[in-house]
């Protein structure tokens, strides 16, 4: 900026105060800086304040503190429509790749493994193994390739774009936590306690396997946790279970974040994100040995395992046949014959009967026994998760406090 | 409880510049702006502090004859929709004495009041004893006749409330200013180097008088607006960001607004001076010739501040904290530079 003839300061500064007319009232200054005059009463303070140093510096006295116009929530522009597509072609490239490497470190251990689990693949009654992560076939060798191809191009792309930690992104604990909660498809499968996971060629169902659980991962390894919700396949898939049994990420803006900085190369920015996340109600330590399997026996029973201990049956009074269970952290889904629904938030330690409504109940008459049996549990977003029988389906969009039937 | 009760008590009590607060009848106010008067008053929800309609609307009446003196109708509804009629009733609850007036006014303000006083101060010390003084103030101070004046009465719901607050803080922050520059102690200007001080030195002279006319002419044809802008940020040292907050509009608009100016201004005095009689080489230099003033200014700013530099000028005008003569040259040279602020502006490093 020019600066002002010094001429032009002199007669600026020597313009009479009595020209000015008297001072406007306080009123009409507070008026003025909120916009609330007339253009004539504009025009006339304007003018006044030309010519009136006073009030000038009264004004500017009086504007409100820095601090209480930055209290104005003003939202966040939104992101152009290209850069939006980038950020989630990045997610789901970097979904992709993650779950290629997860594949790749399976499908080393898949013929140790198959050695071990050939006799429970024969069994028809094999339980379910849920413990967290639900993993994913083998891919072919050409989606590897694909897969390894579009990393390479998101990589970069994810460089080349960092998008700065928007608040608006942060996504309420409560859909964290309900987010990681993985479909679970009922199934045989039984591994025993601290043997491999096994989870390829069952009969009917998916074994799960997570960090959570602790059997095969290196401890700590968030990155390889994500790796293993990509190999499922799900591209943007809600689970991601780090190794410390906290969720990583939830909803696609966390995850994307998460995997930009690992694009990028920003350790202590990722190491900043997860502090910023919030913790698994699990408590589970990457450190620590007590990270527990959950299965249904060939009986019908829920049991959970630790690494070197045999399976205990929780719920054991419950009297129900389990069918379909649900695993991240510590928050357990188990449901079973008669309707019955099951909840834990502390890893099995305390349970709560969830209820829900059958149609004779909903009626009036119903009784337990022709109470249908609970087959799937499955888990749409934070919020929103659906329990399924044999002809019918609850839902829920409270993240399980109520239910509906469908 | 019937609307036109008076259970608080309400009275009167004069307001300045010759409006009353009085109770009077709204008769004077035509039937739309009467109509529009009531609905005010419920939108305002006056009843719960005890104002009723007919009191509520000699309020309002006072306000119209203070702001829309001989307006028409339109004039007088668009005003009427400006107003902060629930914080005026508030304000005028209060001044009656309505304690549910108080502790609703209390419950917002106060804190603000104290924020805004350490805003405009920067001293805790002095929030205190500026927001205990207005307080008081706002509660009443006795008259002769015993009966409590509030200072509330003068509020007439233009503004908001909080601003109007801040308003007469900063107000009388600068009054309490002058008021103590005034009275300066005879210490305080043996240390400042005052209290014996020289006859004020000649400013220098403009170096022809056809640029202080030409200067004249090129302020004139400036709009109101762009002679409050020069005066703030030149001559106060106001930042963009200040100036924008009291026009409301974003600070590189004023940024803009003023590098326009500043050459326009320029270029307006060079044919100011032209058309009277110099040629353009010779306004040139005589634009020139009076901005190398400042140009001189800082240098000798830049050698007071050296302290010990060898020049030509004496070398009590040169050591900081010196002699009068010394101490009367740095004001000059800090008001010729329109860098100037008033030491009571606590942030230094606004520009």
């Amino acid at each position: 900026m020019e600066p002002l003839p010094k001429t032009v300061k002199q007669a600026l500064g020597n313009s009479r105060q009595s020209a000015a007319g008297p001072h406007p009232d306080a009123d009409l200054l507070a008026a003025f800086q909120e916009g609330a005059v007339t253009a004539r009463e504009q025009q006339s303070l304007l003018a006044h304040f030309a010519a009136c140093a006073h009030c000038r510096e009264v004004a500017r006295l009086a504007l409100p503190a820095p601090e209480s116009v930055q209290q104005v929530v003003v939202p966040a522009p939104a992101a152009s429509v290209w850069r939006r597509w980038l950020s989630w072609a990045a997610v789901a490239t970097a979904t992709v790749v993650l779950g290629s490497v997860g594949i790749i470190y399976q499908g080393q251990h898949h013929g140790s493994e198959q050695a071990k689990l050939s006799a429970t693949r024969s069994d028809p009654s094999a339980p379910v193994i849920a413990s967290g992560m639900p993993a994913a076939p083998a891919p072919s060798a050409k989606l590897q390739a694909k897969a390894a191809k579009k990393n390479a191009s998101t990589s970069e792309q994810a460089k080349a774009v960092p998008r700065p930690l928007e608040a608006a992104a942060v996504v309420p604990f409560d859909r964290q936590a309900a987010a990681l909660r993985p479909k679970v498809e009922p199934g045989p499968g039984l591994p025993e306690p601290g043997l491999p996971e096994a989870g390829l060629g069952m009969k009917t169902g998916t074994v799960f396997s997570s960090s959570a659980t602790g059997t095969k991962e290196p401890a700590g390894s968030g990155s390889q946790a994500a790796a293993h919700s990509g190999a499922n396949g799900e591209v943007g898939s809600r689970a991601s279970v780090s190794a410390n049994g906290g969720y990583q990420s939830d909803s696609l803006a966390t995850r994307s974040r998460a995997m930009k900085m690992k694009a990028m190369g920003a350790a202590n920015q990722a190491e900043r994100q997860t502090a910023s996340l919030p913790h698994s109600p699990s408590g589970f330590d990457s450190a620590s040995p007590a990270r527990a399997q959950w299965r249904i026996s060939p009986a019908g029973e829920l049991q959970r395992g630790f690494k070197g201990s045999d399976w205990q049956t929780v719920l054991a009074a419950a009297a129900t046949r389990f069918h379909a269970l649900a695993v991240a952290g510590k928050e357990v889904w188990a449901g079973g014959s008669e309707a019955n629904l099951f909840h834990s938030t502390d890893g099995g330690a305390s349970w709560t009967r969830v209820p829900l409504p059958t149609p004779r109940q909903g009626q009036g008459q119903g009784k337990r026994p022709e109470a249908p049996t609970i087959t799937r549990i499955t888990w749409d977003d934070a919020l929103h998760g659906t329990v399924g029988a044999d002809n019918i389906t609850w839902t829920t969009a409270d993240g399980g406090r109520t239910w509906s039937q469908q | 409880m019937s609307a036109d009760a008076n259970p608080a008590g309400v009275h009167a009590a004069p307001l300045e510049d010759g409006a009353t607060p009085r109770l009077r009848d709204s008769a004077a106010l035509s039937p739309a702006v009467e109509d529009a008067v009531q609905g005010l008053y419920a939108s305002a929800n006056a009843g719960r502090f005890g104002l009723s309609a007919r009191q509520f609307a000699g309020i309002v009446a006072a306000v119209l004859a203070k702001y829309a003196k001989g307006a028409d109708d339109a004039e007088s509804l668009a005003l009427l929709g400006l107003l902060r009629v629930e914080e005026l009733a508030l304000a005028r609850a209060c001044a009656a004495g309505n304690t549910t007036a108080w502790d609703e006014f209390l419950n917002r303000y106060r804190a603000k009041l104290y924020d805004a006083a350490l805003g405009i101060a920067h001293d805790e010390a002095t929030a205190r004893e500026l927001a205990g003084g207005l307080y008081a103030e706002l509660y009443g101070l006795p008259t002769a006749d015993g009966a409590r004046l509030s200072k509330l009465n003068y509020y007439m719901g233009r503004g908001s409330l909080e601003g109007w607050l801040r308003t007469v803080l900063a107000r009388e922050y600068v009054n309490r200013y002058r008021a103590h520059k005034h009275t300066v102690s005879l210490e305080e200007q043996i240390e400042c180097g005052v209290a014996f001080a020289a006859a004020p030195a000649v400013s220098d002279p403009v170096p022809d008088a056809r640029l202080e006319r030409a200067t004249e002419a090129a302020l004139a044809t400036l709009s109101a607006e762009a002679r409050f802008l020069l005066a703030a940020y030149f001559l106060d040292g106001q930042t963009l960001a200040e100036i924008a907050g009291q026009l409301r509009v974003h600070e590189s608009t004023i940024s803009r607004k003023l590098d326009r100016l500043t050459k326009a201004l320029r270029k307006s005095i060079r044919n100011q001076l032209t058309a009277l009689g110099m040629s353009p080489r010779q306004a040139d230099e005589c634009m020139n010739d009076a901005d190398a003033g400042d140009l001189k200014i800082d240098v000798r700013q830049s050698l007071e501040q050296a302290s010990g530099s060898c020049t030509s000028e004496p070398r009590r005008a040169l050591q900081p904290g010196g002699d009068i003569e010394g101490c009367a040259d740095r004001r000059n040279v800090l008001e010729q530079e329109s860098d100037f602020r008033p030491f009571y502006k606590g942030d230094d490093s606004k520009r």
